[in-house]
């Protein structure tokens, strides 16, 4: 069965870009556009995810996440802001908010986001000590990496990156989810910056002959994984 | 506001009424002495001119004191009354016309009420050894001139403040009204789209001049913010259309592709000019929230040395990948009370900055030094610089230093966003020579 995601937007065009996205993606989405409305479905009926605007009418976004994290509902929740303030992102982040995207976003990112959200509901990842895509191997307790066994040689940059990218193997991260996790940047520099540091990478776990694992897609982010 | 009238109605009627107790009292000493004053004056001339007749008498006889008397009753003023009687009480000589009823009959100054009209006549009396009667006095005249005088000063000072207390409420309201006029002229200017204009001030501190300069300054405020909301407005108006006609065409061009890889590469060319055009705004944006410091309160604990080391390392693959060599000098440890996110942005534009104008092969040097309470984060760079007399335009919006053609990539907002964290961090951003090269300095007062 599908996941079940509110998206919760009182402007209808944006309402419809989000919603008709993530149910190509093959998600089942329901649409609340108040902030009562939210509360009531989200409280009633069982979700996944919330995406939930920080601007609604009624009720605001982040009094709805209040209201939900108070009656014990842990569903994870992706805040919409049209805010990009650092002050706002910790606010929304301490209301009980898992994510914090910047309007505008693009439907990539949201689509990263939550996906990773979704991966991270059994801890599964997080908990192993030993990380594996194909065969690359990441030691997270002693720090190593090996590709088909032989020793890799990472600085500690590259080493957290390559680790964030096994966490979400298979799955897309982008430029900016790299910036705030690993340098805690809240700004897209938009330049090759992050491209720099990934093709550094790539040049020690791909190496000569062997099969491709890091994958760029051009203007979204990057993925890890055996598949083309 | 009703209220406020009448309570300086009642003020003022007060005040009025004190000055008249005032004056009335004044008036009443002034008089009470004066009088006091000419009785002696009087009584003490009267006195030595009696004594000198008794002398006459003595030595001249009685003959030539009733000449002297008739003499001086000829010769001397009204105000002036001698008389002259024998022990029967007959007259001799003199201004009266009979002698006068007076019980004592050696009296130092008896008061005689007179027949002959209003006024009174004071006078010292005295009986010689011979049974003669001697009398030397003034009429009234002199007391009846002070009081009259007395009289006219209460009337000259009723009048006075009679005319003040009207016409003070009158002054003060139309003072009042004259200055409100000025300030409401001011604001209906300022109404009116004349943001240029003021309330004149005098340099008084009166408080209409503190009402007057306090909005001179809210309008100094308010020009400042709405001229710079302008230029950006008219900066994004000028500089993102040039973005989004690139956008539009490469979607046209989309449209129109026939092979599915054409499609592909315009619409890929379209999202990274819609990304471009996102990142101008979002610079914006940053910038306004800096200078209008409404972040000031999101300040806390920053460690410069790890944030120098943080940029670093973030730009270290791009500046090779340019073929520049970026060194970061040992920072010393140095934190400061400041806004995290835009001094890491800041840093990281100036860095950026000097990767993108250096040729291959040059040398960048990230350094951090503090003197006194200045904190100066240096970047310098060894490319072309900038002549002294760009320098001011470089940190303006929208500007791209550079002749056309190659100019590097960039919405050419990245050095005022800089001076906008400065501004925010009540510091300087200061670009000098590097002698080859560009050394810019974000001074941080901690």
């Amino acid at each position: 069965m599908s996941d079940r995601i509110l998206v919760v937007e009182d402007d209808p065009a944006a309402a419809e870009f989000v919603v008709n996205g993530l149910r190509q993606e093959g998600f089942t989405v329901e649409c609340a556009t108040t902030g009562p409305d939210a509360l009531h479905l989200a409280t009633s009926e069982k979700f996944d995810a919330i995406v939930l605007d920080r601007n609604l009418p009624g009720m605001d976004g982040l009094s709805v996440l209040k209201a939900l994290r108070a009656a014990q509902n842990r569903t994870p929740v992706i805040i919409l802001s049209a805010i990009a303030h650092a002050d706002e992102r910790v606010s929304g982040l301490r209301a009980g908010a898992h994510d914090y995207l910047t309007k505008p976003f693009s439907f990539s990112e949201l689509h990263a986001r939550l996906d990773n959200l979704l991966a991270q509901r059994g801890g599964g990842a997080d908990r192993d000590t030993t990380l594996k895509c194909g065969d690359l191997e990441l030691d997270r307790l002693k720090r190593r990496v090996s590709r088909a066994g032989k020793p890799v040689d990472l600085m500690q940059r590259e080493f957290q990156i390559l680790e964030l990218l096994m966490r979400h193997k298979d799955r897309v991260v982008t430029r900016t989810m790299l910036l705030e996790q690993i340098w805690d940047y809240r700004f897209d520099p938009h330049t090759g910056l992050i491209d720099t540091h990934i093709s550094r990478l790539r040049k020690k776990i791909d190496g000569e002959g062997q099969k491709p694992l890091l994958h760029t897609l051009r203007n979204i982010g990057y993925r890890l994984s055996e598949q083309e | 506001m009703i209220w406020r009238g009448n309570v300086l109605v009642a003020a003022i009627a007060v005040a009025v009424l004190l000055i008249i107790s005032a004056c009335a009292g004044a008036l009443w000493l002034v008089d009470a002495s004066g009088q006091s004053l000419i009785t002696r004056l009087e009584r003490d001339s009267a006195t030595t001119e009696l004594d000198l007749y008794v002398e006459l008498r003595r030595e001249e006889g009685a003959a030539a004191l009733v000449r002297a008397i008739a003499r001086h009753a000829r010769i001397a003023g009204d105000h002036h009354i001698v008389a002259v009687a024998d022990h029967s009480g007959r007259l001799l000589a003199g201004d009266l016309n009979t002698w006068p009823p007076i019980a004592n009959a050696n009296a130092s100054w008896a008061t005689i009420p007179s027949n002959e009209g209003p006024s009174a006549i004071h006078a010292a009396v005295r009986t010689l050894p011979d049974g003669m009667r001697l009398l030397v006095g003034r009429d009234n005249s002199m007391h009846q001139a002070f009081a009259d005088a007395v009289l006219k000063v209460a009337e000259l000072a009723i009048l006075i403040v009679a005319l003040a207390s009207l016409l003070a409420p009158g002054v003060l309201i139309a003072i009042s009204v004259r200055n409100v006029r000025e300030l409401s002229r001011t604001a209906e200017l300022i109404a009116a789209g004349q943001f240029g204009a003021r309330t004149p001030t005098h340099g008084g501190s009166g408080p209409f001049e503190t009402i007057a300069r306090s909005q001179n300054a809210m309008l100094d405020r308010i020009e400042d913010l709405v001229t710079g909301l302008k230029t950006v407005t008219d900066s994004l108006a000028h500089d993102l259309r040039t973005p989004l006609a690139r956008l539009r065409s490469s979607l046209e061009r989309g449209i129109t592709a026939q092979g599915e890889a054409e499609k592909q590469a315009a619409l890929e060319t379209a999202l990274g000019e819609t990304e471009q055009t996102i990142f101008a705004f979002s610079s914006l944006i940053d910038i306004a929230r800096a200078e209008g410091g409404l972040s000031r309160d999101a300040m806390t604990k920053v460690d410069l040395a790890a944030l120098m080391r943080d940029v670093r390392e973030l730009f270290h693959p791009l500046a090779e990948e340019h073929g520049v060599e970026l060194r970061l000098q040992e920072p010393p440890e140095e934190v400061i009370l400041g806004h995290k996110p835009l001094l890491m942005q800041a840093v990281g534009n100036l860095v950026h900055n000097a990767i993108k104008y250096s040729p291959t092969g040059a040398q960048l040097s990230m350094e951090l030094t503090r003197e006194g309470d200045e904190v100066r984060i240096v970047v310098a760079d060894s490319g072309p610089g900038i002549p002294p007399d760009k320098r001011a335009q470089a940190v303006k919006r929208f500007q791209r230093l550079g002749s056309e053609g190659e100019t590097p990539e960039g919405v050419g907002l990245g050095l005022a966003i800089v001076e906008a964290c400065a501004h925010l961090h009540r510091g300087t951003l200061s670009l000098e020579d590097n002698h080859p090269g560009l050394k810019a300095a974000l001074v941080l007062h901690a």
